[in-house]
């Protein structure tokens, strides 16, 4: 029989304040004909509650632990199964292995049902579904219509536990990945996202490309895929997540009856090389395209996100270009119309993350736009931000966090990362609070401590020649063979 | 802020079930309520009552893109677009009697600098450009001290505003926010304002953030070979347009442009709004009543009266881009509200709508000659095409691709499809339809994808609609459209 263990219940209610709209003193605004107010500083905000919505977690008898969010809102049930598995995984000479496996495991049937009979009930009821592997987990995720529940359920499970794997789809499947791997090369912002965490990651697997290298690829067998998933797709190395308008009774159920025949394994990943130190001096890499644009990533290596500087780290890439009314934003885009998409942002492996701005700018605009990333990348590390970006960031990140549990799927997928990152389970109950606590004075510490302005990457893909001498006196720069 | 594309339209939400105006829906699980209204001023207002989180999705839409554009101006929807996002008298700014002479100086100078820059280059005179330069640079410097830059964006931030975005297309203009429920009054206020008292500041420099924006699009070789495939297809009809407009048009327009573009089209006769999520119709509508009220209608914008003639033969074009190769095949097909409308999406169903599906089954799966194959039936208000667009593995070309995708074409007009097939693909677009309640974002997109082609009404027809196709209809419609006469072909080689 299955044992189910009840962990955590919570509910907690939070009050999302009623606020001014603004902080600065109210313009100075003539009469008007009507009496509605014409500035949004003249407006008071309602009160509003929200309670987050937080999921029951059970273990089951296999080891799997499983949320579950009961939501009646929208007549449809998301899966979700992640395991503790990714390309950081990939055996030497076999890169692209764990996205292979996702792709094989995704379209190549089962056992008992072979791809074609797969995808004609896929596709017939319209199921959502997809396994994609990243570099540190593997997510397969499945969206339905409430009332196929029993169809789909079943078959979920069966793609985990019973997958064909067979030689015809894995040649398929080698073929196709080989040729997303070109297309992604096609778009050059991508080339310079992965030359830059080439550079900072050097040697570790976060620095390679999940999907592989063509050659690696090619010398991926069938044997090495089946390998791959015996020994990491099981229950005790997995979270399970299920989301959406289904009665609690009957998912366990199914779940259960799935989970008495599905066994765990003894699971010894390999050990991963140690980060890369960082190099002590700012580098350029540039890449040779012909291209309207230059396409620029620039920065550094990060934190996990576990770290306790998560929250001031937040706090400053919302100052600096985390969101439209962010100092890049408005310096580069608004006041000087250099670029279109400009932006930074923090992304996270479950051992480290990545800070970067990136953007794309007109060839002749290149130097000018760089100097002023830099610019503003120093400045954050010497000087306190004012006191009204602080007030900004904090409304913007406190009104905002109800959007992260707009659908039930999300709110479920939030709370297994929890557990999968290995951070506070009261991480969300704690967030405003958080945010709230945040100061200047903090931040330019969190600033010293965390960014590296003069020992950052810069990865360029555009005209070389226009390009070199134009930032030759910024720093060293490498010449990359492009595509 | 950005350029809406067709390439992947709705075709899974054009299935409906009987929602009615002011009628409980059920969905299976989900039961919400969509209630239409309007405004003396013309203004229709749709409201989604969504109660499950207290969040909503504002959408104010225009009924003009760059299909109401002519030769000179086109990309003016789109640049527009941009800057409605530049405040009002009373937003961005902080003394704007102060403000509006440097503003009028600025255009004037930049009329004579677009002009000066846009005389031959021996004719034209570098020590004016120079001049006015230096001028705008300190006129600049003064507009830096009197305007708050973005205000409106970042009141919008704060707040806690998110998928705060413009779009536009060919046939529509869309301004999109989602704010926390408590902010609906907040969201009326702003962009009643915008109607009432817009202010396009810095005006030039966001002219130069478009031309970016236009830059990425040409980097982006599928893009740029979507916009090659609808300037062969069409010869006449606006369509042949891209979105964005021409670079050279981008370059030069004026303000004024821009504010006549605003005063022909910006109108409330000429406007919809939906609103989904944790609001009830009545609260919505007294919010848009009290602030959009006030907004007086306007004159019945210029019809778009042109139409294309037919094709006299196969259109064909090699793109020289350095990337994988790619096939595009566009058909003529005629406006969204149109009888066949419903089988051409059906079509797209059979050929691409899934793994199993002719093309992605055949070409996909079986043969492993694509890596990616999809289909689009048009949802444009106007005659459009239905496009197959095809990701090609190089051991193939374009054009053996090409030629499977007309075997399974031939099939589509010779065999008749069975029952069973037929009524499993009407099941799966009813099932993709109701997948998109998921959020308010994704039933605010369907209502205003059907109020921009026909009416949102529509959701109620189409069930019927559907189920008057048949495999016969589907012959004689794949018979109709998919001739080889009828189609434009853009490919690029595989060397």
């Amino acid at each position: 029989m299955t044992r189910i263990t009840k962990a955590i219940l919570l509910s907690c209610l939070l009050l999302l304040c009623g606020d001014c709209a603004g902080n600065r003193p109210l313009p100075d605004i003539k009469p008007v004909r009507e009496e509605n107010p014409r500035h949004p500083l003249q407006l008071k905000i309602p009160v509003q509650q929200f309670k987050i919505p937080h999921p029951e977690r059970l273990v089951m008898g296999n080891g799997l632990p499983v949320y579950l969010l009961e939501d009646h809102s929208a007549p449809v049930i998301s899966i979700i199964l992640k395991f503790k598995t990714g390309s950081k995984y990939d055996p030497a000479g076999k890169y692209g292995l764990a996205n292979l496996t996702a792709a094989v495991l995704e379209s190549g049937g089962t056992v008992g049902m072979d791809s074609h009979e797969l995808f004609s009930l896929f596709d017939n009821k319209k199921v959502e579904f997809s396994i994609t592997a990243g570099p540190d987990f593997t997510v397969m995720r499945a969206a339905f219509l409430s009332n196929y529940a029993a169809d789909i359920m079943p078959v979920f499970f069966d793609i985990i536990r019973n997958p064909a794997l067979t030689a015809e789809i894995t040649a398929n499947e080698k073929k196709i990945a080989i040729e997303e791997l070109a297309r992604i090369r096609d778009y050059p912002g991508n080339t310079a996202y992965v030359n830059f965490l080439k550079d900072i990651y050097k040697e570790h697997p976060y620095g390679r490309e999940a999907a592989g290298t063509s050659e690696c690829i090619e010398s991926i067998s069938r044997e090495d895929i089946t390998a791959f998933h015996y020994k990491y797709y099981r229950p005790n190395n997995a979270l399970m997540g299920i989301a959406g308008d289904f009665s609690k009774e009957d998912i366990i159920g199914r779940i259960a009856k799935e989970c008495e025949t599905w066994k765990g394994n003894v699971i010894n990943p390999p050990t991963i090389p140690e980060m890369a130190k960082e190099e002590g001096r700012l580098r350029i890499l540039l890449s040779d395209r012909e291209l309207q644009q230059s396409y620029m990533v620039i920065g550094q290596i990060g934190v996990p996100k576990r770290d306790n500087g998560y929250f001031p780290l937040l706090c400053l890439n919302t100052i600096l270009g985390g969101c439209f009314s962010s100092r890049l934003v408005e310096q580069i885009r608004s006041e000087k119309g250099y670029a279109y998409g400009i932006g930074s942002e923090f992304s996270f492996f479950e051992d480290s993350g990545v800070f970067y701005a990136e953007l794309q700018t007109e060839t002749e605009n290149t130097s000018a736009v760089l100097k002023l990333v830099l610019e503003n990348l120093n400045k954050i590390c010497v000087g306190m931000v004012k006191e009204e970006e602080l007030e900004f960031a904090k409304d913007y990140l406190s009104n905002n966090f109800i959007f992260q549990f707009q659908t039930p799927a999300r709110t479920i997928s939030n709370f297994m990362d929890l557990e999968l990152y290995e951070m506070d389970a009261d991480f969300y109950d704690k967030y405003l609070d958080n945010i709230q606590r945040l100061s200047r004075e903090g931040l330019l510490t969190a600033a010293k401590k965390y960014f590296t302005p003069d020992r950052l990457t810069i990865s360029i893909v555009g005209r070389r020649d226009e390009i070199f001498s134009r930032i030759s006196g910024v720093g060293e720069i490498t010449e990359l063979k492009d595509k | 802020m950005k350029i809406k594309r067709y390439s992947i339209l709705i075709a899974c939400f054009i299935v409906c079930f009987g929602i009615g105006a002011g009628q409980s829906v059920s969905a299976g699980g989900g039961e919400f309520k969509i209630t239409e209204d309007s405004l003396p001023n013309g203004l229709k207002v749709i409201v989604a009552e969504n109660h499950s989180v207290p969040v909503l999705a504002a959408y104010l839409c225009f009924r003009t893109g760059s299909v109401n554009e002519t030769p000179g101006t086109t990309g003016v929807s789109h640049l527009l677009e941009h800057l409605m996002f530049k405040g009002t008298d009373v937003i961005g700014t902080k003394n704007y009697e102060e403000e509006k002479p440097v503003l009028d100086r600025l255009d004037h100078l930049w009329v004579q600098l677009d002009d000066e820059r846009g005389r031959p280059e021996l004719l034209r005179d570098n020590a004016k450009i120079g001049r006015l330069q230096k001028e705008i640079e300190i006129l600049n410097e003064k507009e830096n001290q009197l305007i708050i830059r973005e205000e409106l964006t970042r009141i919008y931030e704060r707040n806690g505003g998110a998928n705060l975005n413009g779009m536009t297309s060919k046939d529509g203009t869309y301004y999109l926010c989602s704010l926390p429920a408590n902010r609906l009054e907040l969201w009326a206020l702003i962009q009643s304002e915008q109607l009432l008292h817009p202010v396009f500041r810095e005006f030039y420099q966001e002219r130069s953030v478009v031309l970016n924006e236009q830059n990425l699009s040409e980097d982006d070789p599928y893009s740029a070979m979507g916009d090659i495939l609808y300037s062969t297809a069409f010869e006449a009809h606006p369509y042949r347009t891209p979105i964005g407009g021409w670079k050279s048009d981008i370059e030069r327009i004026g303000k004024k442009a821009v504010e006549e573009h605003f005063s022909k089209f910006y109108a409330p006769n000429n406007a919809f709004i939906v609103i989904v999520g944790d609001v009830t119709f009545e609260n919505a509508m007294a919010m848009v009543k009290k602030y959009f009220g006030r907004i007086p209608k306007g004159p019945e914008p210029p019809a778009v009266t042109t139409v294309e003639p037919r094709q006299k033969g196969e259109k064909r074009v090699e793109a020289d881009f350095d990337v994988e190769p790619y096939l595009l095949i566009g058909y003529h097909k005629p406006e969204y509200a149109n009888e066949d409308q419903t089988a051409l999406e059906i079509i797209s169903e059979l050929l691409t709508g899934g793994d199993t599906s002719m093309l992605a089954g055949k070409l996909v799966q079986e043969k492993t000659m694509c890596a990616d194959i999809s289909s689009d039936s048009g949802a444009l208000k106007f005659p459009d095409l239905f496009v197959i667009s095809a990701s090609v593995i190089p051991d193939y070309t374009a054009q053996d691709v090409e030629g499977a995708i007309y075997e399974e074409i031939e099939k589509l007009k010779n065999e008749p499809v069975s029952a069973t097939e037929l009524k499993k693909v009407k099941e799966r677009l009813t099932a993709g339809f109701k997948m998109s309640f998921r959020t308010n974002e994704g039933i605010a997109d369907m209502l205003s994808e059907f109020e921009f082609n026909s009416t949102w009404r529509f959701v109620n027809q189409y069930e019927q609609k559907l189920s008057e196709v048949t495999p016969g209809l589907i012959q004689q419609v794949a018979r109709k459209y998919f001739t080889k006469e009828n189609r434009t072909v853009v490919f690029t080689s595989s060397e």
